[in-house]
Parts: C-alpha cells; structure tokens; sequence
C-alpha cells in the first residue's frame, strides 16, 4: 500500500477595501445599482486611460509588511490579454513579471512556516448574470482593486490549508486591508493539490480548485480531491492536469477545464502605467498607520497590563472586542484592574457575544452587542462594593435580554449590596437560633461550618449581603456568643 | 500674405464676439462647397457651434482666454462627448464620443470652438490616408495625389483654412508625414507633453495628439493650452509646456546625417535640405556632422511595438459595449469573431494579426523583448549626439506627395515612408516638420524638413522653429493660395 | 509562415480568415516577420539592454500616497447604455457566455 504525501499550494484573490478602484476614479462599493460606479476607464471606452491609487499599494504593504515579504523598491504593470465580457479592455492589467513583494511566510499553530512566494497588485472583472440564452454585464465591480497572494506548495494537509487561509484571512480583516466576506465574494481561494511517493522528490501533476467559497467546503473539497488522486493512481491511471470546482451536495470534486485549453495570454508590459517606485518613507508610513495586529496586541496586553498569554492572546484575537476591551479598560481605570475587566470580558462579554450570533443565526458579527457604559457601570458598581460580583452577572444577563440600563435593573431589583452590619447582624443571629446545633459544632472545631452559615446568609437576603461584611460579623457572632 | 494667425481671430471675436456668428457661417459654407473635392472633414457641427458661440458671448473677460473663438479641427479618434469618434473605421460606425479627452477640455476651457472631425487612416494605421472608410483624402496641390497619413483629413483641413488649428496624432510620423505633404507644420511633442486621455489608442508608448498649424506662433499659442500635465494619464510629465524659448542662431549647432539622404530620397528634397543648410550657416548655426547607426533599425523596431500594443489595444473593439455588432451572433465567441472580422479593415487587422503573433508565446523574446532592448540603444544613441549638438536636420520624407491608389499595394515602400519620422516616436523626443516656402520647382508640390530636439526641450525646439521661420527659412507654402480659401 | 500558426494567431485575435485570407497572411506576414531579422539578431552587450524609463523620471510630490482618494463615477449610466449594441433594463446584454459552441 503506497502511502503518498500531500502537496498543496494556495492562490488567493482578496479585494482591497479602499474608497477608489484601483486603476480609475471611481468609486470601490458594494450593493448599489448596477452599472453605477463606472467611468471610461474600468469600463473600457475608447481612449480611456490607466492610474494607480496609491491607496491601494498602501493597503497591500501592510499585508507584505505582516508576513515579512521582501518589498521591492521598483515593480512593474503587465497586460493579461484574453477576451472575456467581463474584462472590457480586452486585457487585465496586473503584476506577471515583478510582484511588488515575494518570499514572505507566515507560521501555523504547530510552528511550521508556510512560504508565500507572491503578493501581486492588480483589477478585478466585472460580474456577469446570466439568464436565458443572454448574459447580462455589470461593470460596478470592473477594476476594483485586488491582491492575489500566492503560497509555495508548504502546505501538507487539508487542515493546515485551512488553518493557513484563516490566519491570511484574519490578517487581511485586522489590518483593514479588505472586508474580507467571502460570501459577498472579496476574498477568494483556489488550492493547488498534488500527491507523490511519500519522501519523493518528484511532484505529481497538480490539480487546480476552483470557485469553492467557503473554508469548509474548500477544505472538503481537497480531502475528497487527495482521496480522488490516491485512488486514480492506485489504479495504474495518470492525474490530469485540470481545473476542478467542488459539488457540494455530492462532496465531490468536478473536472471543469483541462490545462489543455490553457490560453496564452501575451504578457507585455503595461505601457500606461510608469514602474511602482516604494520608498522607505513610503513603507514606514504604513508601518505607522496600520492597525495593530493580533499578536502585537497580545504581547501589549502581557506587557502591560499583566495579563497571561492564554487571556491576551484570547483578547486579542479579536479585533472589534479587543477594541471594546481597551476602552472598556480605560473608562474603569484605575479603580477597577485590568486582570478584572479581562475576566469580565472573557467570561461574561464573550458569552454575550455568543448569545447573540446564536440568535441572529450567523459568525459574523462586528461589535460588541452591549453599550460600553453598561459595562463599565456593572464593573464600576461591583468595585465600589454597591453589588456583588455574582449579582453583577444576574445584572448583565437582564439588562442585555431587557436592553434596559444596568442602573434601572439594579434599583428596580433592589440588587443593591446589603452592606448595613446591623442588619447583617440581625440575619446571622436569626441564623444561629435556628441552627444552634450546627453553631455548637463549629464552636467544637467544625470550622468547614462556616461556609454553610455564609450560605444560610446569602439564601435569606438573595446574594445581596455583602459577603466581607457577612464574614466579620459571621466570625464575631459565631465565636463571640 | 498669410492666412490669420490665431492671436489676431482671439483679438477681433474678444473685442467684437458679434463677429463669430458671420464668421463660422462661412467657414462652414465654405468647408461644403470644397471638401468634397478633398474629402478632409467627415463631420461638422454647425447647431452645437451656434450654442457654443452664445455660450462664449456671455464670458466677460474674452480677452483673457487664449483661443477665444478659434476654430479647431480634430481627428475622429479624439473623445469629444456626441461628436463622431469613428476612427475612419466600420467597427465605430455611428459611435459618438462618451466623454471629453483632456486636450478637447484645455482647449475648450480657452475659449477654442470645435467645428467638427477629420478624416484618417483606420486607427491610425497608414501613411496615405487612404485607408479610411470614408474614403481617401485629396492633396491640396495636386488631388490626384494623397495628402499623407495618418492624420491626412487634419492636415488638409488646416491647409485649406477650414480651421487655424487641427489636432491629429502622431505614433510613427503621422502628423509630420501629412504636414511636409501640405505644406504646414506638424509638430510631435516630448511624449508626455500632451495628455493621451481620451486618443484612441495605438501604440501606447509611441502616440501623441499632435497639432497642424500655418505658423510657428500658433503652434506655441496652442501647445501652451494643451501642452500639460495631466492626472487622468500616468505617461505625461510632470511639467507643463513653458511657451517658446528665445533662441540666439549664432549659438545654434544643428547634426546632420548626410547619408540618410543619400540614397532613396527625392532630389528636390535633397536640394532643399542642402539649400536650408547654406542658409543656416550664413545665420551663424555651425552644422555637424554626426552619425546614429542604429537609425536603420528603427522602421522594425516600431512596427514591432506599435502593432504589439496595438493588437492589446484593439480587443476593446469586440462588439459588446459600443460599435459594430454581428446580429445574430449565437455564442459570444460567434459575436466577437464576426463583429471583428467585419468591423476591421485589411491593413488593421494585419497589424493586429502581426502584433498577436509577435506576442505569442515562443514569440515574445525574439521580437518585442528584442525590440525594446534595441529601442533602449537607440535612445542611448541618440542622447549621445545632444553631447555635440543642440538640433538634428533631416528630411520629414523621402519623396514627394504620391499618386493616390500608386503605393498602396506594397507594404514595404509604405513602411519605408515611416523611416525618418518613427526615431522620434521611439525615443520620445520632440520633432517638428518645418514646410519651405518654395515647392518643388516643377510641380510646386510641398516639401517639409524635419528638426528633432532632446527630449523635454519643447520650448527650445518651437523657439528655434521660430527663430527661422522669422528668417523666412521655412513658412506656410502657398499661403497665398489658400488665403480665405476655407474661410480664415 | 504555416497554416497552423495563421489560424492560432487568429483564433487568439478573435478573427476570422477565409482561405484567401489564411494565404494572404501567410506571404504578408512571413515577409514582414523575415525583415524583423535585423531585431532578432540583434545582439544587445547586457550593460545596454537595461530597461530605462520612456518618460523623464517622475520626482514625485511629497507623500502622495496621503492625499484623499476623492472617488469619482465620471460615466453616467446613460452614456454607456447609449452607445450598447444590445441592452436590458441597466444591463449590456451577450449571448449567454456560459454555453459552449464551439
């Protein structure tokens, strides 16, 4: 039985977020009529002419800038030719010859480092819905600006091919280089699969995925596509170099396009567009601008506020509710510590969080679903000993299923702590007459007792006795009488 | 006597704009009784220039707009939103502009008035005019004969005084050839000097709008309005055109090549460049001999790129968004297919068949690769003989205007046509054709001599252009001829 | 020039020759590319054949890459529709791209 190692290479085609196309004027947006962000050039009218959107180069060095890629200070512009309607000049312009920043890497969990050779600036196609026996054509989304990052073949596994594409597509999200929705269809990945001879050095013929848009499916697709090779070999067939997409009723690869067909697209450089010069002081700019990424931000969270590794790299991760930390942080400080905002977050935050993406049916989910003063109210209350800590969740989970203003829950409840030591006084001692064997006991050296009584208080007055209060008179009444 | 030069028209319509009315009636009777003889101008638009006049006759200040109620032609293949951007071809039947280039715009912004389109070789493509759609366009000299291409509808329309100033392009001499053809001035600029938004286009890193005029005055005049920098094209430079530099003769050392024309060239062309350069001593411009060997290499070096870039430049033609479409094209591939192979000429799709070829894959080191690295040596070349010299002289042509119908056959000859016109193209440098006064002493036919500058010296090149034009060295031919004759 | 190549050139370019044309690209082309030869044998010494920008290299204003992006939809949908061959509703219409004839 020939035991054979995977090979796999991902292409991936993301859309950069910035106000503009890349190449023309007009505007880069999402859901408007069609036909509606146009102009003569992303709409290839005679005469129209090319430029580049410095914002787009900037959006893309932060990604090369994240995975260490080499940044070259001189690229240039090629023209893709090929006929298609959704390409309208009759070319694309892209970066065959010299991407603006190669060999970059970035690490999976278990520590390996898989290898991008490739980051390219380039435009996007228009969309085409066919119906009928017509096709109809909408430039909106002709020439918006993307970044096809290429890996090396590192990749060894259906799983650290997903693992790889959601931390590329975490970064890209972070960095606000692009919205990143596979779905509406800004991020998009092809895989690269391949088999051989386990320890050979000899790559198989690869096989192109294409037009999968979900991880999951991607990733099925290339188990099933690993499985497929295996068999077809073991049968004495060769693999076709082919373009495949994925049926997902059938968890099946599909064979779409042989490689045969492959056109020849007559690169030449693009006359219109002199080379892309990158400075320094362009490149530290960016570095200045970006947004702060996951794992910096953890470490900042360890530096400076002593949070340990496994809470700041949880924060951390992610972007909107690591916002909503820092400045839920910044509103409580310093009366309340971060280590307690941090557990606040964690425990009850996040589980809000949760609560909602369950009831709206859907991962994605940008803020934060309860108001910032809210939580610093509830933070605020608990340190000032106005209500307990286990009363503070009651609070939360009310307010945010009420959406109603902690302080209202709070005063209507009546959770407000029960700090009064003579009214504490008058609970223990009715506790300690009802329960005078047990006071006997713990007087003899019981002393787990005292939980039991710390209890007893706590059911009588509903969780509203201030437990340090409760704890010095507990102590007097039971030793002193 | 000349014909008027575009700074006394601005002086007569700002203090008098009632004038224009009158003036334009006439241009536009006159343009109707004569071009079908010559076949220059496709399109007119007298309703939009009767709006454009009420429109300039509110402005307040008239005087401080440089081309204040000039009459301008341009070439069909410039963008001007509802005037006819054909491009002398099938596929644009019918196609009117979608926007405004930005030369239409400057000049616009000036004050200028466009009364309508020129006729042309189809994209571009020819030195003859005469493969155009509409038909050939006639020499003014002799109409049996061509009027040179492919900016030939421009040309004559700026001969004949249907406007002062006519825009064509110029990728490989098509302005300057017609100019010596006409008896005019052709100028290319520094490419980059004048945006290309909106020039449909053919070789990309070779073609600029280039303007026909009477005089060395009105080409400054116009150079200054659209001689700038442009945001909506990447390739112009950073620096707008600065107006003519004064230029002291005596100062002057113009290179020569003598056996450029040693062999090949008409010798009535041969006779005015020997004459022009006896002149030129005798003004005090020292001559020097100076050699570029790699000039011969440069008709192959441009057919290379241009029909390379314009063979990516014309898959926008594909019957799907504006022009010629097949009916009942029953796949998209039908209707690509049919819509170009009907929609495109003989010579264009020659140019887009060798252009694909030399880009194909197996292809593209030997021929455009190649090309450019010989492009790049030849512009190495030729920034070595501005060490020496400050100008170059050579002939724009190496004949006369010929026979319509009698070279359009042979490729090669037409090539050839091409040859000291195309090194100015491939080395983005300035290059202005300069028509003597006197014709060919037998046939009075136009003769145009050629000077190249360094690159970027635009003012310099206009200023020496100046300088002897002053010195009656060059001027308008004929003048006399066509003075009124189209209405200016 | 072969056959074979016209018709792969053609196909490529979206044209379509009848006989007469394959013959005719056949002599033009093969006589145009034979006197491309002085290019292809052109032997360019390394130090020469370093790609040098066709236009005066562009100093750059000060951090362009800051200025605002000021988005612009230059083309009314109006303009495009009018010059289309075929049109529905705000769409450019083709035959159906995604069936194969051919």
């Amino acid at each position: 039985m020939i035991e054979y190692d995977t090979v796999i290479g991902i292409e991936i085609h993301c859309q950069l977020a910035s106000q503009k196309k890349i190449f023309c004027q007009s505007e880069n947006a999402f859901g408007n009529s069609p036909n509606y962000h146009i102009d003569p050039t992303c709409t290839g009218l005679p005469g129209a002419l090319p430029v580049l959107n410095p914002k787009c180069v900037s959006l893309a060095l932060r990604l090369a800038l994240a995975t260490d890629s080499a940044i070259a200070p001189r690229s240039s512009f090629d023209r893709k030719n090929y006929f298609y309607p959704d390409n309208p000049k009759g070319y694309q312009i892209t970066q065959f010859r010299t991407p603006f920043c190669s060999e970059g890497k970035i690490t999976l969990k278990s520590g390996k480092k898989i290898r991008i050779q490739r980051i390219q600036l380039e435009e996007d196609a228009g969309k085409s819905i066919h119906v009928g026996d017509a096709s109809l054509l909408d430039y909106n989304r002709s020439g918006v600006g993307l970044i096809e990052i290429v890996s090396h073949p590192d990749i060894s596994s259906p799983e650290e091919a997903i693992e790889y594409l959601k931390i590329i597509h975490n970064l890209v999200v972070h960095l606000e280089i692009s919205d990143g929705n596979m779905e509406q269809g800004n991020f998009r990945a092809d895989a690269n699969v391949s088999i051989k001879p386990k320890g050979s050095p000899i790559l198989g013929n690869r096989v192109e995925i294409k037009n999968v848009n979900s991880f999951k499916y991607l990733e099925k697709a290339v188990q099933y596509e690993v499985q497929r090779q295996a068999r077809v070999l073991s049968e004495g067939q060769p693999i076709v170099q082919e373009t495949r997409g994925f049926d997902s009723d059938k968890n099946e690869t599909f064979s779409q396009r042989t490689k045969e067909d492959a056109q020849d697209y007559r690169y030449f450089p693009e006359p219109d567009l002199p080379d892309l010069l990158i400075s320094e002081e362009w490149i530290s700019s960016v570095k200045e601008s970006m947004p702060e990424l996951p794992q910096i931000r953890s470490l900042r969270y360890q530096d400076k506020y002593d949070l340990p590794v496994y809470d700041a790299d949880l924060i951390a991760s992610w972007k909107e509710g690591s916002q909503y930390f820092d400045n839920l942080l910044s509103r409580v400080s310093p009366q309340v510590t971060p280590k307690i905002v941090s557990n606040f977050y964690m425990a009850e935050i996040l589980k809000i969080v949760k609560i909602s993406q369950e009831n709206k049916g859907t991962q994605e989910i940008t803020e934060v679903p309860y108001p910032l003063d809210w939580a610093a109210t509830i933070l605020l209350e608990t340190q000032k000993g106005k209500i307990t800590g286990r009363l503070a969740k009651e609070v939360l989970d009310l307010s945010f299923e009420k959406n109603q203003d902690p302080k209202i829950i709070i005063q209507e409840k009546g959770f407000t702590v029960l700090d009064d030591p003579q009214a504490i006084e008058k609970v223990i001692i009715e506790i300690t007459l009802k329960h005078s064997s047990e006071v006997k006991a713990y007087q003899e050296g019981k002393e787990k007792l005292f939980g039991f009584f710390v209890g007893q208080v706590m059911k009588v007055t509903a969780g509203k006795a201030d437990p340090k209060v409760v704890n010095d008179i507990l102590k007097k009444v039971l030793l002193g009488k | 006597m000349n014909s008027m030069k575009i700074s006394q028209i601005q002086k007569m319509f700002s203090e008098n704009p009632d004038l224009m009315t009158g003036f334009y009636e006439n241009i536009f009777k006159n343009i109707e009784s004569q071009n079908p003889e010559y076949n220059s101008i496709t399109h007119v638009y007298p309703d939009i220039v009767k709006k454009r006049i009420e429109e300039l006759s509110q402005i307040k200040n008239p005087q401080d707009y440089p081309l204040y109620g000039v009459p301008i032609v341009i070439k069909e293949n410039i963008q001007k939103k509802n005037y006819s951007v054909q491009c002398a071809s099938k596929i644009l039947e019918g196609y009117l502009g979608q926007y405004d280039s930005t030369a239409v715009s400057s000049l616009e912004k000036s004050g200028a008035i466009i009364i309508g389109t020129a006729n042309m070789d189809e994209f571009a493509m020819g030195s003859s005019n005469e493969y155009s759609i509409h038909g050939p366009v006639h020499n003014p000299f002799d109409k049996k004969r061509v009027s040179g291409g492919s900016s030939g509808g421009s040309a004559v329309s700026c001969a004949l005084g249907f406007a002062s100033v006519t825009l064509g392009s110029d990728t490989g001499g098509s302005v300057r050839q017609p100019a010596a053809f006409c008896g005019i001035y052709g100028y290319k600029p520094t490419y980059g000097r004048v945006s290309r938004y909106g020039l449909v286009a053919y070789g990309s890193s070779l073609d600029q709008i280039s303007p026909f005029t009477t005089s060395v005055d009105d080409l400054d005049t116009v150079m200054k309005v659209i001689g700038q920098t442009d945001p909506k094209d990447a390739t112009t430079l950073l620096h707008n055109y600065q107006g003519k530099k004064a230029c002291d003769l005596a100062q002057i050392k113009v290179g020569i090549m003598p056996s450029l024309w040693s062999k090949g060239v008409d010798k009535s062309i041969v006779e005015s460049i020997n004459k022009t350069i006896e002149q030129m001593k005798k003004l005090g411009v020292t001559i020097k001999n100076i050699d570029i060997p790699t000039i011969h290499k440069c008709i192959s070096t441009y057919y290379i790129i241009a029909s390379a870039e314009a063979s990516s430049n014309l898959a926008r033609f594909d019957g799907v968004r504006y022009g010629y479409r097949e009916e009942n094209s029953q796949s998209i591939q039908e209707l690509y297919t049919k819509s170009r192979s009907k929609g495109f000429g003989k010579e264009v799709k020659k140019r887009i068949m060798l252009g694909t070829f030399t880009l194909s894959q197996g292809h593209y080191d030997a021929f455009y690769e190649k090309g450019q690295q010989v492009r790049n040596y030849l512009k190495k070349e030729i920034a070595k003989a501005w060490d020496d010299v400050d100008f170059i002289l050579l002939p724009t042509t190496p004949t006369l205007p010929f026979s319509i119908g009698e070279k359009c056959e042979d490729t090669l000859f037409m090539y050839l046509n091409d040859l000291f016109t195309v090194p100015a193209n491939l080395t983005g440098i300035p290059a202005i054709s300069c028509p003597m006064i006197e014709g060919d002493k037998e046939t009075d036919l136009p003769i145009g001599l050629q000077f190249y500058a360094p690159y970027n010296e635009d003012e310099k090149l206009i200023g020496f252009a100046h300088a002897l034009e002053q010195k009656q060295l060059f001027g308008h031919h004929r003048s006399d001829v066509f003075m009124n004759q189209g209405g200016l | 020039m072969d056959k074979k190549t016209v018709l792969q050139v053609a196909k490529l370019a979206h044209l379509e020759c009848s006989e007469d044309e394959i013959s005719y690209y056949q002599t033009e082309l093969s006589k145009i590319v034979e006197s491309f030869h002085d290019i292809t044998n052109f032997q360019v010494d390394t130090a020469d054949a370093d790609n040098i920008d066709l236009t005066v290299a562009k100093k750059s204003t000060e951090k362009f890459w800051e200025k605002p992006e000021n988005p612009e939809n230059s083309l009314a949908i109006e303009d495009l529709l009018a010059a289309a061959p075929d049109k529905e509703g705000v769409f450019i219409r083709v035959p159906n791209v995604l069936d194969r004839t051919t």
